[in-house]
C-alpha cells in the first residue's frame, strides 16, 4: 500500500507561536486515519497546510506524490481529496439542491447514487435555503457533499460534531463503507469511542509535535496499564524500564501504562517484590489523556 | 458554476444599480424642460448668466445628455455600483465562515477572483446599457431627439474607463474588508485624489495649458468630449487606466495567493 | 467553598455602569475605523473648497462681474447646502450600519445576545455612539471652515460655522435614525446600504424634481428656510418647525426599528 499523505518537518508558525512543529506523518493508502489532539494542539493548522488553505512555514508536505505548498499541485489534491471543515458553514443563500448541483459540478466521479441515498438518509429537504437549515442539517449536508465527491481521499475534521447520536452512527457507517471501497480516511475529532470504533491507525499530536503513530490494533494490543502492590512503598525512578510510558505511585501502589515490552516491564516488577500484579487493557481515551498530560 | 456563485452573491446590489441608474437618467430627462426653460431665461435676461455652453445646452439635447450623465450623475452612480460590484470574494467568505469549503473546492484562488471580477465588469456593462435603454425610453416620452451612436460611444467609453474602478475596489476590499470600512476608505482613496486633480486640470485648462496629469484624469477620460469619435478618445488615458486596472489586480492577486485562511 | 450572593445596590450600579462602559466600548470600537475615514473624507472635502476658494471667485466675478459671489455664499451653496451636506449624509449613513442583523450573519449574534443585556439597550447605545460620531463629524467639519479660511485670507464667522454643523446634526438624525433602521432589517452586508443609498437618492431627487413638497430634511439640515438671501448667513431665526419634524420622523424610526428588534428572530 503506498502512502497518500506525507509530511516531512512541517512546521507553522503564528508569529512567536509554533502551531505545527516539525510534523512528520504519513498517511497510507486505504487506512482509515484518526488524528487526534487537544484544542490548540495543531491539529486545523496541519489539515489546512494540507490543503493549500495556509501557507507552511517550512517543511514539506504531499498528497498523492503532489507537493501542497505549490498552487498548481495544491489544485490537484482538492481534486482527489474532499475535505469537510470543522465550521461547516455553507453558503446560506443558495439552497440543498443549489449547492449539491454547484459542488457536484468541480467533481466529475460525483457519486450520485450515493447522494440520493443520503439526502433520503438525512432527511434533508432539497428546497431549503441553508440560512434556514439548523446545525445538525448542515453538518449532514456538509458530510454530504464530502462523501458523494467520488474522492480517493476523505479528509474530515470533526465530522460528527453537532449530530445526534442515530445520525453519529450513520455517518460512521458511511465512512466505514467508504473506506472498504478503498477510500483513504484522515478525520480528526474529539469524540474518541468514535475513533475506536472506525479508524485502524492512530496519529496523536500535542503542541505541533507527533507523539503517537501506530496502528490502532497495535495500540490496543501492546498498551498496558499494570498496577502493582509492593511490601513498601517504592521510588518513581525505580521503574526506568524501556516500554514504561507514565509512573503514578501512591504509597505502596504502582500504576504503570506501558506501550511495549510489557513481559519485560513484568519481570522488573516482580523481581521488585510486588505483593499483587494487575495487567488490565487500556482505552484509547487513557492513552491520549497520559500522552498529551506526560508532556 | 463560480459565475452563477458571484452573480447570486452581486445580484441585489446589481438590481440595486439598475434602480439607481434609472432613478438618475429618469431625473434628468425630466428636468431636462425645465433647465432648458431657466437657461434660455438666463439668455434672455441681460443680467442672467451667460455661460458659453448655454446655446449648447438649450438647442442640442445630445449635449445635455453628455453633461448631466456621463460627464456628471450617471457616472458618478456607475462608479459608486461598480466599486460595490467588486467588494467580496475569499477574504469576505473567510468572515462568513465559507471560505474552507470554497478553498476545499478544486479552484485555485486566481479562478476565484478572476471569475468574481468578471461577473463584477460584466454587471457594470449591464448597468450602463440599461441606463441607455433609459435614455432611450425617456427621450422618446418627452419627444428628443439625439444621436444613439454618440450615447453608445460614450457608454463604451465610461465603462473601459471605469474598469479601473472595479480593480481598484477589488484592491480596497482585500486590504481593508469589512464593517463598511472599505466603502469610504475607497471613496476616500479615490475622491482625495479626484478632486486634487480635476482642480490642478481645470485651473491649467483655464490659462490654456496641459501636462503628462491629464492622462490620469479619469472622470474627464470616462466622460470624453462631448463628440465622439476614433480619433477624440482619449487614447493614452485608457492606456493608463488599463495599465492600472493590471497593476491592481496584479497585486490582489499576488496578496490573494500569500493570504492565509 | 463560601459563594456570596451580592444584591447589593451599589454593586448592581457599578455592574450597569461597566455593561454600559463595555458596550459603548464595543459600539467605538466596531465604528471607529469609518468614523475616521469619514472624518478624512470631510476634511479633505472642506480643505478643498476652501483653499480653492480664492481662484474659483475670482475667476467667477471676473466672468460675471455684475454679480459678484462672494465667500459666505459660495461656502454655504457649495459646502453646507450641497457637497459638505451629501457627504456628511453618506457618512452618517455608514456609520449606523452594522448591529444586530449584521452580527447574525457573521455568527456573533448568539454571543451578544447571550450577554444579559436588552436588546433595545444593545441597539440605544449603537444609536448613540453613531449620533456622537456624526456629530463631532458635523462639527469637525464645519469648525475647519473659519480655520481655513483665515489661511486663504478670507472670514467666515466661527459661530456661523459652528451653528450650520450643529443644525447639519440635528436635521440630519433622520439620516442616522434611517440608517439604522435600515441595517436592522437587511442583514447583508451591502444590501443595507444599497436599498438606503438609493432610497436617499430617490428622496432627494423628487424633492429637486419638485415631486414631494412641504418638509424636506436636506433644506433643514441647510436651513435654507432661515438664512439671509444676499449673504447666505443665518439671520438668527432657528427653523424649529423643520427641526421638530426632523425629530419627530427620527423618533417614529427609532420606534420602527425598535420593533424590529424585539420581534426579530435571530
Amino acid at each position: 500500500m503506498g502512502v497518500v499523505i506525507e509530511t516531512v518537518a512541517l512546521k507553522k508558525t503564528y508569529g512567536k507561536h509554533e502551531a505545527v512543529r516539525g510534523l512528520n506523518l504519513s498517511v497510507r493508502a486505504g487506512s482509515v486515519c484518526a488524528f487526534l489532539g487537544q484544542n490548540g494542539a495543531g491539529k486545523s493548522s496541519t489539515i489546512k497546510m494540507l490543503l493549500g488553505m495556509i501557507h507552511p512555514t517550512s517543511g514539506t508536505g504531499s498528497i498523492f506524490g503532489h507537493r501542497i505548498d505549490r498552487e498548481k499541485e495544491s489544485l490537484l489534491i482538492r481534486q482527489k481529496a474532499a475535505f469537510v471543515a470543522e465550521d461547516k458553514r455553507l453558503y446560506d443563500y443558495m439552497s440543498v439542491a443549489q449547492i449539491i448541483r454547484f459542488t457536484k459540478a468541480f467533481f466529475p466521479r460525483w457519486n450520485h447514487d450515493l447522494e440520493r441515498r443520503l439526502l433520503e438518509q438525512f432527511e434533508l429537504p432539497t428546497e431549503r435555503r441553508i440560512g434556514q437549515l439548523s446545525k445538525g442539517m448542515r453538518t449532514k449536508l456538509a458530510l454530504l457533499l464530502g462523501f458523494t465527491r467520488g474522492c480517493e481521499l476523505l479528509i474530515l475534521d470533526e465530522p460528527t460534531e453537532g449530530l445526534d447520536p442515530a445520525a453519529i452512527e450513520d455517518v460512521l457507517q458511511i465512512v466505514v463503507s467508504l473506506a472498504a471501497e478503498g477510500t483513504t480516511v484522515f478525520f480528526s475529532s474529539h469524540q474518541i469511542a468514535e475513533v475506536e470504533q472506525v479508524a485502524d491507525h492512530v496519529l496523536m499530536i500535542d503542541r505541533g509535535k507527533l507523539v503517537l503513530d501506530a496502528p490502532m490494533d497495535q495500540v490496543k494490543e501492546q498498551y498496558r496499564h499494570i498496577q502493582a502492590v509492593f511490601p513498601e512503598p517504592v521510588e518513581e525512578r525505580d521503574f526506568r524500564v524501556p516500554g514504561i510510558e507514565k509512573v503514578r505511585t501512591e504509597g505502596r501502589t504502582v500504576s504503570l501504562v506501558a506501550s511495549h515490552n510489557v513481559d519485560s516491564i513484568l519481570e522488573h516488577v516482580r523481581m521488585l517484590r510486588a505483593g499483587s500484579i494487575d495487567v488490565l487493557p487500556v482505552s484509547l481515551k487513557e492513552i491520549f489523556l497520559e500522552k498529551v498530560k506526560s508532556r | 458554476m463560480l459565475l452563477y456563485k458571484a452573480w447570486a452573491e452581486t445580484r441585489v446590489r446589481f438590481f440595486a444599480g439598475l434602480i439607481a441608474a434609472c432613478i438618475v437618467c429618469v431625473y434628468n430627462i425630466h428636468v431636462h424642460a425645465w433647465q432648458v426653460e431657466m437657461w434660455t431665461h438666463d439668455m434672455q435676461n441681460p443680467n442672467g448668466y451667460h455661460f458659453s455652453w448655454m446655446p449648447l445646452g438649450i438647442h442640442n439635447y445630445g449635449w445635455y445628455l453628455w453633461q448631466y450623465l456621463y460627464n456628471n450623475y450617471l457616472q458618478q452612480v456607475w462608479a459608486l455600483f461598480a466599486l460595490l460590484f467588486a467588494f467580496g470574494g475569499l477574504i469576505r467568505e473567510r468572515s462568513s465562515g465559507t471560505v474552507l469549503f470554497s478553498l476545499g473546492l478544486p479552484v485555485s484562488r486566481r479562478r476565484w477572483l478572476f471569475t468574481r471580477l468578471a461577473v463584477a465588469v460584466l454587471e457594470s456593462i449591464a448597468l450602463s446599457l440599461f441606463a441607455v435603454l433609459v435614455v432611450v425610453i425617456g427621450s422618446a416620452v418627452i419627444h428628443q431627439s439625439y444621436s444613439l451612436t454618440q450615447v453608445l460611444l460614450h457608454t463604451a467609453l465610461m465603462v473601459a474607463a471605469g474598469v479601473f474602478i472595479i480593480a481598484f475596489g477589488n484592491f480596497c476590499y482585500t486590504l481593508f474588508p469589512g464593517n463598511y470600512l472599505c466603502l469610504i476608505l475607497t471613496l476616500v482613496l479615490l475622491g482625495v485624489p479626484y478632486l486634487l486633480l480635476q482642480t490642478y486640470m481645470q485651473h491649467l485648462r483655464y490659462f490654456g495649458r496641459t501636462t503628462w496629469l491629464r492622462y490620469f484624469d479619469f472622470a474627464h477620460a470616462m466622460a470624453g468630449p462631448w463628440l465622439l469619435n476614433w480619433t477624440t478618445v482619449p487614447w493614452m488615458t485608457l492606456l493608463a487606466t488599463w495599465m492600472l486596472t493590471a497593476a491592481f489586480a496584479g497585486i490582489a492577486v499576488a496578496y490573494g495567493d500569500r493570504v492565509d485562511y | 467553598m463560601e459563594i456570596a450572593l451580592t444584591t447589593s445596590g451599589i454593586n448592581q450600579q457599578q455592574s450597569s455602569w461597566s455593561k454600559g462602559r463595555a458596550l459603548v466600548g464595543k459600539a467605538w470600537k466596531e465604528s471607529r475605523g469609518r468614523f475616521y475615514a469619514a472624518l478624512a473624507l470631510l476634511t479633505a472635502l472642506v480643505v478643498y473648497a476652501v483653499l480653492t476658494s480664492p481662484g474659483f471667485l475670482a475667476r467667477y466675478n471676473a466672468r460675471f462681474p455684475d454679480k459678484p459671489l462672494i465667500y459666505s455664499v459660495y461656502v454655504w451653496s457649495g459646502l453646507f447646502h450641497y457637497a459638505l451636506q451629501g457627504l456628511w449624509i453618506l457618512a452618517a449613513f455608514v456609520i449606523a450600519l452594522g448591529g444586530l442583523a449584521r452580527e447574525k450573519a457573521t455568527g456573533v449574534s448568539l454571543f451578544t445576545l447571550g450577554l444579559p443585556v436588552r436588546r433595545q439597550h444593545l441597539f440605544l447605545i449603537r444609536a448613540t455612539v453613531a449620533w456622537t460620531e456624526s456629530i463631532a463629524l458635523g462639527l469637525a467639519s464645519a469648525l475647519l471652515v473659519p480655520i481655513l479660511s483665515f489661511l486663504v485670507g478670507e472670514s467666515y464667522p466661527v459661530a456661523q460655522a459652528l451653528a450650520f454643523g450643529v443644525l447639519m446634526s440635528a436635521g440630519g438624525l433622520v439620516i442616522l435614525a434611517f440608517g439604522l433602521l435600515i441595517s436592522e432589517i437587511f442583514e447583508g452586508e451591502f444590501t443595507g446600504p444599497v436599498v438606503g443609498l438609493c432610497t436617499l437618492t430617490a428622496v432627494f431627487l423628487s424633492y429637486k424634481a419638485h415631486t414631494f413638497h412641504g418638509w424636506n430634511v436636506f433644506d433643514v439640515m441647510s436651513t435654507t428656510a432661515s438664512i439671509d438671501p444676499t449673504t447666505q448667513l443665518l439671520t438668527g431665526a432657528v427653523p424649529w418647525t423643520g427641526l421638530v419634524i426632523c425629530l419627530l420622523v427620527s423618533l417614529g424610526l427609532f420606534l420602527t426599528t425598535s420593533v424590529v428588534i424585539r420581534a426579530r428572530d435571530l
